[in-house]
């Protein structure tokens, strides 16, 4: 009996073993960056491998290592391995979740390296993304660009017709003429997906503006989408959702995902989308015959100003070795590289003017779309962008399912949004 | 040092008295060890946690708040319902296409085409249910298989292309068929073992009373099988209930809800709202709901151990 | 009354024959699926044949570093769990089997009770576990944790196969000089092969198919397992069809394998698990 005890402990110090045998950490190289983006599933590894590459070339000091995961569950997994203390050292983040990550204690403030940087450094990156939280800055670009209309000039020209849509109510004629439900063809993709929350930026805040609304009062920190503007963009977006039918069944869970793959396919004719829609509709389908205008216009123009931005992590191995590359990538020669070889809109004022890019005609439409007034950026000043995006998605949802009124819908999303904002006044 | 024989003799006699114990948990504690550090010690931080709010910073106290909270909380009545309404109606199929199957090939065949056709029939329970969702989700979508079939065979009109997991009327139904669809074949093979040990005898012995075969099925099959049926209901039932993987696969929970079970909402409330003290008083409702269960399961399954 | 007979004979196998064929037909439909162009998988009405044949996406899959670690992976973790719940679990059924001692009862009572446990309970603190230990992102983590899951299930399993074998052989070992460890060894366990087979597929497949635990514990791609690497083929920007069920028909292959070859003892694990006397 002693025997078989002795055994039993003898094997199973074995299997402790034999599993911490796989748990010791790899030693770790020189100097590494690693960088979490979402980029490679759009962009794809080629082109990842070039950057890569390129970088090296220049830093021989640094290896620079992609961690990539798809964007939807980007954000929650980046809190996570927050928690875990597994944060990359450079992470990518979008513009509605610096002020949640900097609060949450993730992100470096950069301004002590920006202090050392030459002027111009700053001054050819578009106003934008000058915008602090807390008073500090946490993040640079590498891409931009704001909201535009894609349209399928096949569809277009068999609708018999001319050109896109300028107005509101020119848009809903065009919506009308080109939906065809037995050809599976429809206007639009209606995208009020819950998770993740980021179709607000293509369906509703654009309206919002267009209407003549707006979303945060800049002096008294509140909620303001609720007024009469607010209501008739809900009303209006809603109206072509369940009464004219010109979007995609499925409004409820459709999502930038299926707007782009539809748009792809041919399924239908116009879509929201920003600058990264190009590249991305180069890997869905590229031999789709496409053209990009300026969002029609309501009572004003309007538009959403998003971007990609670089952050360094409070969890960083090498802070300064992480730094370099953020600088490198947001810098002239990164951001040219980028642009070039993703076909992103560039993020900065020197990269945009050279003429290679001017000669790049599908993106006049986002210059123009700049130009315009109300093309505007509030994400990086509220607080939890993420939640508000998703009390809003959730309060639309409900006026499209007729649970509630637009102006109820609104009212309440209000009241919601002035909470977050007083909780951190 | 002097040996003490009364001890001795002591440390004898506690050996022979508990020969079987010691010998016994010498195999025993391993698994002991490894199902008390990673069962039950979660159990109590799961507990612990449900009193507590707990944010990525800090934890604080707040007693029953969570609890209160819970059960103020419409949505958490709603997912319950759902959860109820899913498993219902996953066992009661399962039970219903189980037998069935089971029966048909319980029934006088070719040997080799019953463990052929046995055999293709269990495919689906050895897929993963991700694997499983995957391929409804799929064939679910908007321009999919499923719409195709349907608007060949008339039942949809050409110009609507149904969202069958996108609309929430139908988001549940989906994800249930999915899950039906997945896990017949366990009570088909369960059933069919519980035929084959009712004695042929009992039917032999019908034959010669000239019983219908309908009162052969009411008087021998069903009893004959009551256990086995009650076993994998209740076993099903438990195992239904606390599914993750079809639910998040399928359809996220949503659209707004209309899927959401518990499993998954306490998963969303934990890793995506961070709000684990909440989610651990979700957690420690729905253990409580399975434990009255599996009670009922615990005590058939320890009257049968003897 | 013959005629009767033969029509409900043909009734019956006609019958099995739907039934299978509407029951596999999502099956066929990943078949099929996986070996189309991308442009042809959401097309209404739909082709049943593929119009082209091609087997791209396999060849995607297989030339994917990637993709093929998340094979390693699964192997790894789905072999090492059942080696362990093996081990550990006829430990634990041997003595469940062979003694009568105080507690026995209270340990059947619990180790059923664990299998009744809501999964999603344990997520929580496994994290803050994990995390804890330093496991976060490792396949350990994973291992140890499918293990307490799938070990009671082993451990009931055995217990009632071991029971109905008799004492004698192993006390005639003990009688021929060996240990008992010795003569479990040699005359318990070479007995008891179909039950071993049983409760190792049947673990295999539960840690081969685990999803939960593989979302919430690990992260990196070099650390992922197969659920987890098909899911987020989903959640990319494009999904990609025909790859995601290529990957999925290469991910069931082996299960349905091994359940072809050892079928008997599958459905024997599959009976006797659930009623576990």
């Amino acid at each position: 009996m002693h025997r078989s005890l002795t055994n039993v402990v003898r094997n199973c110090a074995l299997c402790v073993l034999a599993l911490a045998a796989f748990t010791s950490p790899a030693a770790s190289a020189a100097t590494e960056v690693r960088w979490a983006q979402w980029k490679t599933t759009e962009v794809g590894e080629k082109t990842m491998a070039e950057l890569k590459a390129a970088f090296e070339k220049e830093n021989p000091d640094i290896t620079l290592t992609l961690v990539d995961s798809p964007f939807t569950g980007f954000h929650d997994k980046a809190v996570v391995l927050f928690q875990a203390k597994k944060l990359p050292d450079v992470l990518l983040v979008q513009v509605d979740w610096v002020a949640e990550f900097a609060d949450l204690g993730m992100l470096e403030p950069l301004d002590n390296w920006i202090a050392k940087e030459p002027k111009s450094f700053m001054d050819n990156i578009p106003v934008t993304f000058h915008q602090k939280w807390r008073g500090k800055q946490y993040y640079l670009p590498i891409e931009s660009g704001a909201v535009a209309l894609f349209y399928n000039t096949e569809i277009f020209k068999n609708a018999g017709i001319a050109g896109p849509p300028k107005t509101w109510d020119e848009y809903v004629e065009v919506a009308k003429k080109v939906t065809n439900p037995e050809k599976k063809i429809f206007a639009t993709t209606a995208t009020l997906q819950g998770e993740p929350p980021t179709n607000m930026t293509y369906d509703i805040y654009p309206l919002i503006l267009q209407a003549g609304g707006n979303l945060i009062d800049e002096k008294t920190n509140k909620a303001v989408f609720n007024s009469p503007a607010g209501v008739k963009a809900i009303e209006r977006y809603v109206t072509l959702v369940n009464k004219d039918k010109v979007a995609v069944p499925g409004v409820l869970s459709n999502g930038e995902k299926e707007k782009r793959a539809n748009f792809a396919a041919g399924n239908v004719a116009m879509m929201f989308e920003g600058p990264w829609g190009i590249a991305i509709q180069k890997q869905l389908n590229p031999n789709l015959k496409y053209d990009i205008a300026t969002l029609p216009a309501g009572a004003t123009t309007g538009t959403m100003v998003r971007g990609s931005l670089n952050t360094v992590t409070t969890q960083a191995q090498d802070k300064e070795a992480a730094w370099k590359f953020v600088r490198w990538l947001s810098g002239p020669t990164g951001i040219e590289l980028w642009s070039k070889s993703t076909g992103a809109f560039p993020a900065r004022r020197d990269v945009a003017e050279q003429s290679w890019f001017k000669e790049k005609k599908l993106f006049q439409a986002f210059s123009q779309q700049m130009q315009l007034p109300n093309a505007r950026s509030p994400f990086l000043g509220m607080p939890n962008a993420v939640q508000m995006n998703k009390i809003m998605t959730t309060e639309v949802q409900n006026v499209v399912q007729e649970k509630k009124s637009a102006k109820q819908a609104l009212d309440d999303a209000a009241a919601e949004w002035n909470k977050i904002l007083g909780a951190t006044k | 040092m002097e040996q003490d024989p009364r001890r001795h003799e002591v440390a004898r006699s506690f050996r022979r008295r508990y020969r079987q114990e010691l010998q016994a948990y010498g195999f025993l504690w391993p698994a002991l060890l490894i199902l008390g550090v990673l069962m039950v010690y979660p159990l109590l931080q799961v507990m612990r946690m449900s009193f507590y709010e707990v944010t990525l910073q800090k934890e604080t106290w707040v007693g029953l708040d969570n609890y209160a909270q819970l059960l103020r909380t419409s949505l958490f009545w709603r997912v319950l319902w759902q959860t109820i309404l899913f498993t219902a109606g996953s066992v009661s199929l399962h039970l219903v296409i189980g037998l069935g199957l089971a029966l048909l090939l319980h029934a006088k065949i070719n040997i080799r085409f019953r463990n052929l056709m046995r055999g293709m029939l269990i495919i689906p329970w050895l897929l993963a249910p991700t694997v499983a969702g995957m391929i409804w989700v799929l064939m679910l979508a908007p321009f999919g298989v499923a719409n195709g079939l349907l608007i060949s065979l008339g039942v949809l009109d050409l110009s609507v292309t149904f969202n069958w997991l996108g609309n929430p009327d139908t988001s549940l139904l989906s994800v249930t068929a999915m899950n039906v669809w997945r896990a017949f074949p366990f009570f088909m093979v369960m059933l069919l073992a519980g035929l084959q040990a009712i004695p042929d005898e009992l039917y032999e012995a019908a034959d010669i009373d000239g019983t219908t075969p309908l009162a052969k099925f009411w008087y021998i099959t069903l009893p004959g099988l009551r256990g086995v049926i009650a076993t994998v209901v209740l076993l099903d039932s438990i195992w239904t209930f606390r599914a993750f993987d079809p639910v998040y696969v399928m359809t996220g929970g949503g659209p707004m809800n209309s899927s959401e079970v518990l499993a998954t909402a306490i998963y969303f409330d934990a890793f995506q709202k961070f709000k684990f003290g909440y989610a651990s008083a979700e957690a420690m409702v729905m253990f409580l709901i399975l434990f009255v269960v599996s009670a009922v399961y615990v005590r058939r399954a320890v009257r049968d151990i003897g | 009354m013959r005629a009767r007979r033969r029509a409900a004979h043909v009734a019956i196998y006609a019958t099995l024959v739907a039934a299978t064929i509407i029951m596999l037909f999502p099956v066929a439909w990943m078949l099929t699926v996986s070996v189309r162009p991308n442009v042809e998988v959401m097309k209404i009405p739909p082709d049943w044949i593929p119009a082209i044949f091609t087997v791209e996406a396999y060849s995607k899959v297989l030339r994917s570093s990637r993709y093929l670690k998340t094979f390693v992976n699964t192997y790894f973790v789905a072999l090492a769990v059942t080696l362990v719940s093996l081990g550990i679990g006829a430990m634990a059924a041997y003595a469940l089997a062979r003694f009568r001692f105080r507690g026995q009862r209270a340990v059947l009572i619990f180790l059923i009770t664990t299998q009744m446990f809501p999964l999603v309970l344990l997520c929580i603190p496994y994290f803050q576990v994990v995390v804890t230990l330093g496991l976060y992102d490792t396949l350990t983590s994973l291992i140890i944790v499918y293990v307490t899951f799938t070990l009671p299930f082993c451990i009931l399993m055995l217990r009632s196969y071991f029971a109905q074998i008799p004492k004698d052989m192993e006390e005639a070992a003990m009688v021929d000089g060996c240990s008992r460890v010795g003569a479990i060894l040699r005359t318990l366990l070479p007995l008891s092969y179909p039950a071993l087979i049983g409760a190792g597929l049947y673990t295999f497949l539960l840690a081969w198919n685990e999803f939960l635990f593989a979302v919430v514990l690990i992260e990196a791609w070099d650390k992922r397992v197969l659920t987890t690497a098909i899911y987020s083929l989903l959640a990319e920007f494009v999904t990609d069809w025909n790859t995601m069920m290529a990957f999925s028909v290469l991910a069931s292959a082996p299960l349905v394998i091994a359940f072809i070859f050892l079928q008997r003892y599958m459905v024997r694990g599959m009976t006797a698990g659930a009623i576990t006397s």
